[in-house]
């Protein structure tokens, strides 16, 4: 009786944590949101930006080549400097090896002044193939929804978001979120067999 | 300190960890919800649990539910996706309340009657996560917990680890403690058999 009552506390508890975190899979509230936007592969979602240097584009038409998308706001004092510096160390190493292959976005949610996303991209050497923008104004919250990017904006105004970089294909399609964890020399190697179909099935 | 007093006192250290004033302060930073909030809470249980006069509870006689239940609940509440929301969320932050203060109680009641490999286990899942969580909060330069901020991250995980040697220190003294106790009471029982065999034999003689 007391054995039965034990491994059914313990059932109860992992049910719980089973559900909580998508069968064991996603244990962060950002983990979560990527997993409720949709399994990967995915259509990835389009939405429209306007570049450093003033031009408007929409990510329908990097069609035909790799992109590499990630959002982040321009005030942001932690997660985005760290990442954008991993993500600067990514472009140089895939620069190296098949140049001109992934264009790199770095969308701005944040409706933040386009010169000042124009600073940041001169102030990480006027990279070619890597833009940083500022996306259109009111698709921000719908876009990062559709992506799976939780976005908690905090009393004291910082805003703590997910930091995934998304590989999308030439057909459009969305096929890896990478965290920016493993560092630039791994994150590289992984987009490389992702696009020498080298990768595992995602 | 009587039974009554104790009482009383952990009832107004719990209703006042519910209050929303104190509530709030709590949960706004990391630090104080995961390094005060919850220890007092399974610490106010698991006195409230050893106040109990009568013995084991009828449906878990060995503590081992006892055990499974803090286990659970210790485990779920330590998941950033939970944690988040019981700093967004009054349902959550209730739960987690309500289910931390229960775990400890049942505790409190149970670790009289589990028996030393229990014990152990508990003395063990415990360090181990208070050193786990250190490690990985300590060293993962992402934010885990989306509603705080990465240096709050860093301090829980480094606090963790500092007290890790405390939480080992105290594991190994509890665990040692709970064996001597054990180890005498068998002996007792060695002398109650003697004791009962010699009676027998007085009495078939």
């Amino acid at each position: 009786m007391t054995r039965a009552l034990a491994l059914a506390v313990v059932a109860f508890w992992l049910a719980l944590i089973g559900w909580v975190t998508h069968g064991f899979s996603s244990f962060t509230t950002y983990s979560v949101a990527l997993a409720e936007a949709g399994p990967i592969p995915r259509p990835a979602p389009d939405f429209g930006f306007t570049d450093q240097a003033g031009v408007a584009h929409r990510l329908r038409g990097f069609r035909g080549g790799w992109v590499l998308v990630n959002f982040l706001y321009l005030d942001c004092p932690t997660a985005c400097p760290i990442t954008t510096n991993k993500l600067s160390q990514v472009h140089e190493a895939l620069e190296a090896s098949m140049p001109g292959t992934v264009e790199f976005l770095s969308i701005d949610f944040e409706d933040d002044p386009r010169d000042r996303a124009r600073e940041m991209w001169l102030a990480h050497g006027a990279p070619k193939h890597w833009s940083i923008g500022v996306i259109s104004p009111g698709t921000a919250d719908a876009t990062l929804r559709d992506y799976g990017v939780y976005v908690y904006r905090r009393p004291d105004g910082l805003i703590n978001h997910g930091v995934y970089l998304f590989l999308i294909d030439p057909a459009g399609e969305l096929r890896r979120a990478y965290t920016p964890e493993p560092g630039p020399a791994v994150l590289a190697r992984l987009i490389t067999e992702e696009i020498q179909g080298k990768a595992r099935e995602p | 300190m009587s039974r009554k007093i104790v009482g009383l006192v952990v009832a107004v250290a719990f209703v006042a960890l519910l209050s929303p004033p104190l509530e709030r302060a709590l949960v706004a930073t990391m630090p104080r919800l995961l390094l005060a909030e919850v220890p007092a809470l399974l610490a106010l249980g698991l006195i409230a649990g050893s106040l109990r006069r009568s013995g084991p509870l009828r449906f878990d006689p060995n503590g081992l539910a006892s055990l499974a239940f803090f286990a659970g609940a210790l485990g779920f509440w330590m998941i950033p996706r939970a944690v988040d929301a019981v700093a967004l969320g009054t349902i959550a932050a209730t739960a987690m309340r309500v289910s931390l203060f229960s775990a400890g109680a049942f505790l409190g009641v149970g670790l009289r009657v589990m028996p030393f490999v229990a014990r152990g286990a508990l003395a063990v899942y415990s360090v181990a996560m208070v050193f786990a969580l250190g490690l990985i909060y300590s060293n993962y330069r992402a934010l885990l917990c989306s509603s705080f901020t990465l240096s709050d991250q860093l301090m829980v995980g480094k606090t963790l680890l500092y007290l890790t040697p405390v939480a080992l220190v105290t594991g190994i003294t509890l665990t040692a403690r709970s064996l001597r106790r054990e180890l005498p009471h068998s002996k007792t029982h060695g002398r109650v058999e003697l004791r009962g065999a010699e009676t027998a034999r007085a009495r078939s003689r």
